[in-house]
């Protein structure tokens, strides 16, 4: 069992692996310093009448340290925001959050990885939703900028991966210990991740007290004869029988046409198990968050464009095909200003921005637009 | 007079006869295959670490620095500036291609005809093309005026080029999947290569990429500055620039995983 006993062991594992690291980094490593200062600007339509638009102003700082010797290493990622927001009644609120997104010490050599701390170590192939991440808090997959899906970003942990290799057959195998979390998460995981040409795959088992166990997995590989498409699929289930979710996904890079980088996406996600009504969902789960496609039986379908030219652009369309017909477009532009900055320009608009809709009522908007500012250092 | 013919004559002009045909790729062009070697070994190295400078010529000027590993033509390479993209990988291992984006921690399929951070060298551009083993050569001589509508042809490097130069013309041999069916290579005087020509089976220009300022780069003559121009987009360009190499560094063959890149994107 791993439960508030255990937590606090790591804890104290974690802290003595921290002053181990800090007390031999100055001999026999190099600490780097970075980060950003963010600011970035959200205009957005509420979806209920009485709120109105919104204007949100948002100042981010976010630091990283990073300490490393030859084969330890420490880093800690931290965020502060601090929000400003008006809307249509004249209310104004300021806010001020911090937010530890990770913090960790690494052993690493060639072979073997140890991870203590907060981490964010698995993540999917997909581009919508990434049904076999069984440990991280599930995300909204309306954004396209993934550092807007959410400030969970990591769990706490403490990892084991061996790495291994027989001529370009490549492996991994990890096994993790979560300390205590939410419904949601898995407590005692391993996973295997193997790469032989251009075939990728991945199985997890997720393992808790007193819950059935949950399983997940991807393949991601070229298609023979016709390598510029990219087939790829995510599963994750209950004891492979219940609270299934199933995405397959399509990649075109149609690549001696174009200067630069393009790359377009194609996906279809089926949750045959989910509710019929997202009413009766947050009846059921109380105090969850319902994130699009996790929570009704639904077919969805997604078309992404992705284009590298020095600066950047994406362009996205998500819809589900059932009853609901609701979707949303999404797009992403970003630009680099020097060496040290990035300009983003980004937004989403929902289709049918019926208050009944899913996505309008996952998103409380009826469009959003957003501009942002990054300087790193 | 009828001159008759013994077996062992018959044998003696079935053999010049075969050797006759075979003979074109190499008789008159002594040393093409020791030419291709050369060049072979002059871009393509066992174990290397770059340092090395990517920079697109367009509308909009950037600048990437990169490390790159390599190992024949396998490399991985992480960007270490612009700081908004430091982090980024991209694996090339045995014609499959991956990018690692550390801003969304993923590991996104790519395919080596895909371009590097949004520039003109594609993974088998920074990896090279296989001349040896996939392009059957041959010695090939220009006119003038062939010379003379070569686009972005160097007046001052190519002087003299058609009378003391010489120009390769590779053809992908029958099977080989390769990114460029046809490619003309022109070496100098010196027999340096200075230029790569990049052609589809129908003649159609694809690229050209020019060797450039060669010299001493971690102990080995090699070119210095690489700089590529595809038929698509006339006004920009990219250019390539090693600064450091070190041949001696070991290079765990983990590296070349696609499960290894987030943990070489934080090194």
């Amino acid at each position: 069992m791993v439960g508030p006993g255990r937590q606090k062991v790591f804890k104290v594992c974690w802290a003595a692996a921290v002053f181990f690291l800090l007390q031999s980094s100055p001999a026999l490593g190099r600490i780097d310093f970075s980060g950003k200062l963010a600011a970035e600007l959200v205009y957005d339509d509420l979806l209920t009448a009485s709120a109105g638009d919104t204007l949100v102003e948002t100042v981010n700082f976010n630091p990283n340290l990073k300490i490393r010797t030859d084969q330890l290493a420490g880093f800690l990622d931290l965020s502060g925001d601090c929000v400003f927001t008006e809307d249509a009644l004249s209310a104004e609120r300021t806010a001020l959050t911090f937010t530890v997104n990770k913090a960790y010490v690494a052993y690493e050599s060639p072979r073997w990885s140890m991870v203590l701390g907060k981490n964010r170590f698995l993540k999917g192939v997909g581009y919508g939703w990434n049904p076999s991440d069984i440990t991280n808090p599930q995300k909204s997959p309306l954004y396209q900028d993934e550092r807007k899906r959410g400030n969970e970003e990591g769990v706490e942990m403490a990892s084991v991966s061996y790495f291994g290799w027989a001529g370009r057959f490549f492996y991994e195998v990890t096994l993790a210990l979560l300390p205590a979390f939410s419904i949601n998460q898995a407590k005692k995981v391993i996973y295997t991740k193997f790469n032989y040409g251009s075939w990728e795959g991945f199985l997890v088992g997720g393992f808790q007290d007193q819950r059935p166990p949950l399983y997940g997995g991807y393949f991601r590989t070229a298609v023979p004869y016709a390598d510029f498409l990219s087939l790829y699929g995510e599963f994750q289930s209950t004891e492979l029988r219940r609270n299934n979710k199933f995405l397959f996904g399509l990649q075109f890079n149609p690549a001696l046409q174009f200067t630069g980088n393009l790359q377009l996406q194609a996906e279809f996600f089926y949750h045959p198990d989910g509710g019929e009504d997202l009413d009766d969902y947050l009846q059921q789960h109380p105090g969850l968050t319902p994130v699009l496609g996790e929570t009704l039986r639904h077919y969805y379908y997604l078309a992404a464009l992705y284009y590298d030219l020095s600066s950047r652009f994406s362009l996205g369309v998500m819809k589900n095909a059932d009853q609901d017909q609701s979707g949303i477009v999404s797009f992403l532009y970003s630009r680099f200003i020097g060496q040290e900055a990035m300009l983003n320009l980004g937004g989403y608009y929902v289709m049918t921005a019926d208050a009944r809709r899913e996505f309008a009522r996952l998103t409380q908007r009826n469009f959003q637009v957003y501009t942002g500012l990054s300087i790193y250092f | 007079m009828p001159v008759a013919i013994g077996r062992s004559g018959l044998l003696t002009i079935l053999f010049l006869t075969i050797f006759w045909a075979a003979a074109p790729l190499y008789a008159g062009e002594p040393g093409l295959t020791a030419l291709l070697q050369e060049i072979e070994a002059m871009l393509v190295e066992d174990q290397v670490r770059y340092s090395a400078t990517i920079k697109i010529w367009g509308a909009q000027e950037t600048e990437y620095a990169m490390t790159i590993w390599m190992k024949g033509r396998d490399f991985v390479s992480r960007v270490e500036r612009p700081l908004p993209d430091r982090g980024t990988v991209y694996l090339n291992v045995n014609r499959n291609a991956w990018i690692y984006y550390p801003s969304i921690e993923k590991t996104v399929k790519s395919t080596n005809k895909q371009k590097i951070l949004g520039s003109d060298f594609s993974f088998t551009d920074l990896g090279s093309v296989n001349l040896l083993a996939d392009y059957d050569c041959r010695i090939i001589k220009l006119t003038v005026e062939e010379y003379a509508s070569l686009p972005y042809f160097n007046r001052e490097v190519m002087a003299g080029f058609p009378e003391k130069g010489l120009v390769i013309e590779a053809v992908a041999k029958e099977g080989k999947t390769v990114d460029y069916p046809k490619i003309r290579c022109f070496l100098d005087a010196g027999r340096k290569l200075i230029r790569e020509e990049f052609y589809t089976l129908s003649g159609r220009l694809l690229g050209i990429l020019t060797f450039e300022d060669y010299g001493e780069l971690g102990g080995k003559m090699k070119p210095r500055r690489m700089i590529m121009r595809t038929a698509f987009q006339q006004e920009r360009y990219t250019v390539l620039i090693y600064e450091e190499a070190d041949y001696e560094v070991e290079i765990p063959p983990v590296y070349f995983s696609e499960s290894y890149l987030p943990r070489l994107s934080r090194m």
